[in-house]
């Protein structure tokens, strides 16, 4: 069923691509790497790329079937299953962490008092309408979200310009590539997250000509969006960064000259706190696509409010603590994540040359 | 046909079907050779003069001759006056002088004519009071569909301008009217609108409004779902855009379909002046419409949830406005807003003359005193007025401004900025769903469709409208050779 | 299921969670009736066993109240910062924000210690804005602060506008939290702050109005501010700053700039503006003897950094575009300020001022240690393994301005 159109896929790319990039990786990518952390980013983000760049390929390439089918074609019933039981892990870790740093944002910007409770409820009814109601709803929806987004991205950026010197965390590779390769290792879990589109093989409507190139010019743009962030971020915050747990809410307060306006900024952290809701019900879309084969069902209710209560019960028991997500983050999860993008990589490079060989056979 | 001998049996008859109504009339008269005519009719519906002076004058002075049938002769010689027709059944009869038709019996024939004489009361097409516009034109449609059609076709000279008819009710026997361009709406999508009129099975349809609920996709949304306009200029526009309009008899608004929320959004007046202030005026519509819905709940969820987003200054003022106030934010809230809305209701309710000065000083007397009396906060009242003349930016989809304002509100009050970020999806997820006859409700915004964005948000300049409306199903594409070709 | 019933159960859902929730969000009051709302912070060195004494200028909303607030303080000590706040939040009786916190005036007594210690708390928290002020005081943080309890009289807007200005045109750089920590952590371990002090002043009857207002005002915990002078004229305080700036090194106040010591660092600052300079004994074919004041209307720098001889020199370059704003011979006429006078004498003179202050402020660096235009940087930037050897070569890494030597070259040229 072809759902949404290219440009609302290359919008979803963009949206995750950008999930908690501006918001806790920052932190985590630095206590690792200290002053080479953007090297890091780079390093995360050209890896992203090439995934993004082979799913892109194999969405190209296969736009009858859906994921599950291709995959149990290509490696039998048994191989889907592992990957998708690799994919449930990672899409499940990823959709925890997503809700726990949701609530941490609120709480840590705007928030006096807040319950996990009054949080979780609402988070996961939204999340889970816009998930059941498929991929064109949320397609549609961050095709109206997206100029929103852009001029937070705008803002975020902006607000800290002047202050840039350039020079702060200079100069680089002091101490080698090691803590460069440490920061990476730390915050790998991040560069996962387009793993997900994945997903969409086989409902996206390709009209445009130069799909692949479209989607690689849009999420090298983001990549580089983010790059300028982190940048910005790193060079105005210098070593004081290990006091900041979520960039963008320190980043929009520190605004010295206007300090009445200031809170204007805080338009952007909320835009960005929308943004992360929009990756959230990507996430829980892919959970449920995951989900569906193993439930057995066609209706795609039953698989989301299923895993949605796995996520909630997981949530609720670490009742919401960043802290102990860091920890998994630093110590299991990037590993997994970083096995997981080339396991990924090799899947999607082993789909397209078993295609190519297939249309070679077909043509001769 | 069973149609009784003599004829004043057979007036007797047909008075029985009327159900001895008071207001059905006869007259007998006889021609110049004597033979007997009678001439049934309802008083009130029809013009007595025309009656008179053109059907009764006619048939009193007929001369039949050997050859001729006085039947024939009759049609012949009133014809020259009105629409004179022959019913096919005694349904069609009976339901003709219902419109206002007199029906001509013969004696000795069993034949009957219908002759057209309705008089209706018609006002005169005005402008209509809620699409005024400044530079553009004035006419308005009327309660009668036949001026109607005439003021649209005044401004479609096409021979494909289809009027297809129709009639709803079973005791109403409202006739309805579809009108298309042939060649350009989606015949899927007439067909698929024909066929929904044809479900409705009501006993009577007063107003065109009656139809619209039969006519939406999603059954319990508060949005607006069928087209409304009252002008016929825009009626046309719509037509040619590929839309389909239905004119209900009795009603000045016609409806069209498909709807977009995008509709709302443009005016009009947009039409009649530069692209660029029209881009500007939509811009600011919508940038009201928002700020109507959100503001209430923004202000609650900021002051009850989140002070440390208010700058110092703006907090002093605020705290020290509310510092005292009897009630808890949110219900101060509530309470203005529903006083702000009884006070609209009633304006709209009262006769005009009271209802001028009730919305003006009521709310400024009402207002002022339950300041000054600690009741409520003026910051409050602000918003509440402000909001509420922002909603009216969109005079369409005000009532549904209203609502969503109202929830909000509560939202906001409940979890603050999180619940209006979570409302906010929900609806956007909401609206994105929506879909009205093959057009994406939030089209060409979501889906994005990148020719119709010329008269989106910015209006581009007539020369580039090239093309109809994508998001709204037609078969003929485009609407002028583009610039190119031209030169 | 179907797709009705499943509406149904969704709608029951919503209707169920927002009754559940209505008595509370109906009855939840505005935050500023249940929180107190700090606008400003004054720290002082504790008495007795208490390390710290905190100062909270705390709003209360009045009802009708004028835009110009009153605020009252509220004082209490403990044995950090944290101990404090929370001793002062049971004082207050409320919940205490610091998101509106502008600035934190800091006591010189207290800043003997290091500060990055004492204001860690704050920083970590994740109330305070991290662009708060961060003001120095010769006296007591408590009698700056009470000056300014009228959120809207001069006085507040002083102590904003005036350390903003001192940000953009005397530090040219943030003087708030987060620059603070960005400073201290780095390698120079250097950083600024606004120093303000408190003046006493005989009132006279034009300066009264705001003065008396914010001392006849100050609140609950607080002294009154020194204005209960006995006799006639009243002594009122008046809070007052000549551009002058404490510098932190190690978290401690090394030193207190005067105007004039800022001004030779201004030298060693490529967009702070020297505005005026004035050399004097000129003598050469026109000038006898003559005094010259110049405005500074343009200056470009040129760094170079070097190690030469495992000593680390810097030389400046100095291109000066100057407008003569008065010149006066030696026996007191004046000339036309119009001509061109950067003859080869004016140079000289004019490289010679600008060495001297150049070498003044290396030698107040030096003495204190502390290391302002961040050299660690630059030179570990220009020339990195020559700058480790070095490190390595001292004996105290830390104490690495002793040996560095600086150049300067001037080059000027009359500007209209």
């Amino acid at each position: 069923m072809k759902e949404i159109t290219t440009r609302q896929f290359i919008i979803i790319a963009i949206i995750v691509m950008l999930t908690s990039k501006f918001v806790t990786m920052p932190t985590i990518i630095f206590a690792g790497a200290t002053k080479d952390a953007i090297f890091s980013i780079i390093l995360g983000l050209c890896i992203e790329l090439l995934l993004i760049f082979l799913i892109t390929f194999v969405i190209q390439r296969n736009q009858d079937k859906n994921l599950f089918q291709l995959l149990k074609e290509k490696f039998s019933i048994v191989g889907a299953y592992i990957i998708f039981i690799l994919l449930f892990i990672y899409i499940f870790a990823r959709l925890t962490f997503s809700y726990q740093e949701l609530y941490s944002f609120f709480v840590k910007l705007l928030y006096d008092e807040f319950s996990p409770l009054l949080f979780a409820v609402p988070a996961f009814f939204v999340t889970g309408y816009l998930a059941y109601k498929g991929a064109r709803t949320i397609g549609r929806t961050f095709e109206i979200l997206f100029a929103f987004i852009v001029f937070g991205a705008i803002i975020a950026i902006s607000s800290n310009l002047e202050f840039l010197s350039f020079d702060t965390n200079m100069p680089y590779f002091e101490n080698g590539l090691s803590p460069m390769l440490a920061g990476f290792s730390n915050g790998a879990f991040y560069f996962g997250n387009s793993i997900c589109l994945l997903f969409f093989v086989g409902k996206i409507k390709i009209t445009q000509t130069k799909f692949v190139s479209k989607t690689m010019l849009a999420t090298g743009i983001t990549a580089l969006v983010v790059t300028l962030f982190c940048f910005i971020f790193y060079d105005v915050f210098g070593m004081s960064m290990q006091y900041t747990l979520f960039a963008l809410t320190e980043y929009s307060q520190y605004d010295p000259f206007i300090l009445e306006l200031q809170r204007l900024v805080w338009l952007s952290a909320i835009i960005d706190i929308t943004k992360l809701f929009c990756s959230t019900a990507v996430f829980v879309y892919c959970l449920g696509q995951i989900t569906k084969p193993f439930l057995q069902t066609k209706t795609t209710l039953l698989p989301i409010i299923v895993s949605l209560l796995l996520v909630f019960s997981i949530a609720t028991l670490l009742n919401y603590d960043l802290e102990i997500m860091f920890d998994i983050i630093r110590n299991y999860a990037s590993y997994a994540t970083l096995g997981l993008m080339c396991l990924i990589i090799l899947i999607c490079l082993i789909l397209c040359i078993k295609r190519r060989k297939n249309e070679q056979k077909f043509i001769q | 046909m069973e149609i009784m001998e003599d004829l004043k049996k057979r007036i007797e008859y047909f008075k029985q079907k009327f159900n001895n109504t008071s207001d059905f009339a006869s007259r007998e008269i006889s021609t110049k050779n004597g033979t007997k005519i009678a001439i049934i009719y309802i008083e009130n519906i029809i013009d007595k003069a025309l009656l008179s002076g053109s059907v009764i004058l006619t048939l009193q002075n007929i001369e039949v001759s050997q050859k001729q049938n006085i039947y024939d002769l009759a049609k012949s010689q009133i014809i020259a006056y009105t629409k004179v027709s022959e019913p096919a059944d005694e349904e069609t009869m009976l339901e003709n002088i219902l419109n206002g038709f007199c029906a001509i019996l013969f004696e000795n024939t069993e034949k009957v004519l219908v002759v057209e004489c309705a008089k209706w009361i018609i006002r005169t097409p005005a402008e209509p009071p809620l699409s005024a516009v400044v530079e553009g034109p004035r006419e308005g449609f009327v309660e009668d569909f036949i001026t109607n059609i005439t003021l649209i076709r005044k401004r479609l000279k096409s021979k494909n301008l289809k009027v297809d008819q129709m009639q709803i009710g079973k005791e109403s026997s409202t006739q309805i009217r579809i009108l298309y361009l042939k060649d350009v709406a989606d015949p899927k999508i007439v067909e698929k609108i024909k066929h929904k009129l044809n479900e409705i099975n009501i006993d009577g349809i007063v107003d065109s409004h009656y139809i619209t609920e039969f006519l939406n996709t999603s059954k319990h949304s508060v949005f607006k779902q069928v087209g409304t306009t009252e002008k016929p200029d825009i009626a046309a526009a719509k037509i040619m855009e590929g839309r389909v309009v239905i004119i209900v008899d009795g009603s000045p608004i016609v409806l069209t379909l498909p709807y977009i929320l995008l509709e709302d959004l443009q005016s009009s007046n947009d039409y009649y002046t530069t692209p660029a202030r029209a881009t500007f005026l939509r811009i600011l519509r919508l940038s009201a419409a928002i700020v109507g819905i959100l503001l209430p709940g923004l202000y609650i969820a900021l002051l009850t949830h989140h002070i440390k987003v208010i700058p110092v200054k703006l907090l002093i003022t605020i705290s020290n406005s509310i510092q005292g106030i009897p009630l808890p934010p949110l219900l101060e809230i509530l309470f203005i807003i529903f006083l702000f809305e009884i006070l609209y209701e009633a304006s709209l309710r009262m006769p005009r003359y009271m209802g001028l000065a009730l919305s003006v000083v009521g709310a400024l007397i009402l207002g002022d005193t339950a300041v000054q009396a600690g009741l409520v906060s003026p910051p409050a009242v602000l918003i509440v007025a402000i909001t509420g003349v922002m909603s009216y930016t969109l005079p369409e989809q005000s009532t549904q401004i209203s609502f969503l304002r109202l929830i909000f509100t509560i939202i906001g009050g409940f979890m603050g900025i999180f619940g209006i970020i979570i409302g906010v999806l929900f609806l956007i997820g909401y609206l994105v769903n929506m879909d009205s006859y093959g057009s994406p409700y939030l089209a060409p915004f979501a889906p994005y469709i990148k020719s119709d964005l010329k008269d989106g948000m910015r209006r581009r300049g007539y020369p580039q409208m090239t093309t109809r409306p994508e998001s709204i199903p037609n078969i003929n594409h485009r609407r002028q050779k583009s610039e190119r070709n031209n030169d | 299921m179907s797709k009705n019933l499943f509406n149904k159960i969704v709608l029951f859902a919503v209707v169920f969670f927002l009754i559940l929730l209505a008595p509370s969000a109906i009855n939840t009051p505005s935050q500023t009736a249940v929180r107190a709302i700090c606008t400003g912070l004054a720290i002082d060195k504790g008495t007795e066993n208490q390390q710290v004494e905190v100062t909270a200028q705390i709003l209360i909303p009045e009802a009708g109240g004028q835009y110009t607030q009153k605020v009252s303080l509220v004082t209490h000590d403990g044995n950090s910062l944290e101990d404090a706040l929370e001793r002062m939040a049971y004082q207050v009786g409320k919940k205490i924000r610091f998101a509106h916190c502008c600035y934190i005036i800091l006591s010189n007594e207290l800043c003997q210690d290091n500060v990055a210690l004492t204001l860690d708390y704050l920083m970590r928290g994740n109330n305070l804005g991290n662009n708060t002020l961060l003001i120095h005081t010769d006296k007591k943080a408590k009698e700056l602060l009470n000056l300014t309890t009228n959120i809207n009289s001069n006085e507040v807007d002083n102590l904003q506008v005036i350390t903003k200005f001192n940000e953009k045109f005397l530090f040219n750089r943030g003087a708030n939290l987060k620059s603070f920590y960005a400073d201290y952590l780095s390698p120079h371990q250097t950083s600024y702050m606004a120093n303000i002090t408190v003046q006493e002043e005989t009132a006279d009857s034009s300066t009264s109005g705001s003065g008396s207002e914010s001392s006849s005002s100050s609140g609950s915990g607080g002294e009154q501010g020194g204005a209960s002078g006995a006799g006639t004229p009243p002594v009122v305080d008046k809070l007052t700053t000549d551009g002058s700036i404490a510098i932190f090194y190690k978290g401690k106040c090394a030193s207190i700039l005067s105007f004039e010591e800022r001004e030779y660092f201004s030298w060693l600052d490529n967009n702070v503006y020297n505005t005026l300079m004035q050399i004097q004994g000129v003598t050469d074919q026109e000038l006898v003897d003559a005094t010259l004041s110049f405005t500074i209307a343009q200056k470009r720098l040129k760094w170079q950094f070097d190690i030469v001889n495992g000593t680390p020199t810097i030389k400046i370059n100095y291109d000066l575009g100057l407008r003569p704003e008065m010149i006066i011979q030696g026996n007191g006429t004046s000339l036309p300020v119009y001509n061109n006078y950067i003859s080869e004498a004016v140079q000289n003179a004019v490289a010679s001022q600008v060495s001297n202050a150049v070498q003044s402020a290396m030698k107040i660096q030096k003495e204190h240690g502390f290391d302002v235009f961040n050299f660690y940087k630059s030179f570990n930037i220009k020339c990195h393994n020559e700058w480790q050897k070095y490190l390595q070569s001292l004996d105290d890494k830390e104490n690495y301005m002793q040996n560095i030597e600086v150049f300067t070259e001037v080059s000027c040229h009359n500007t209209v």
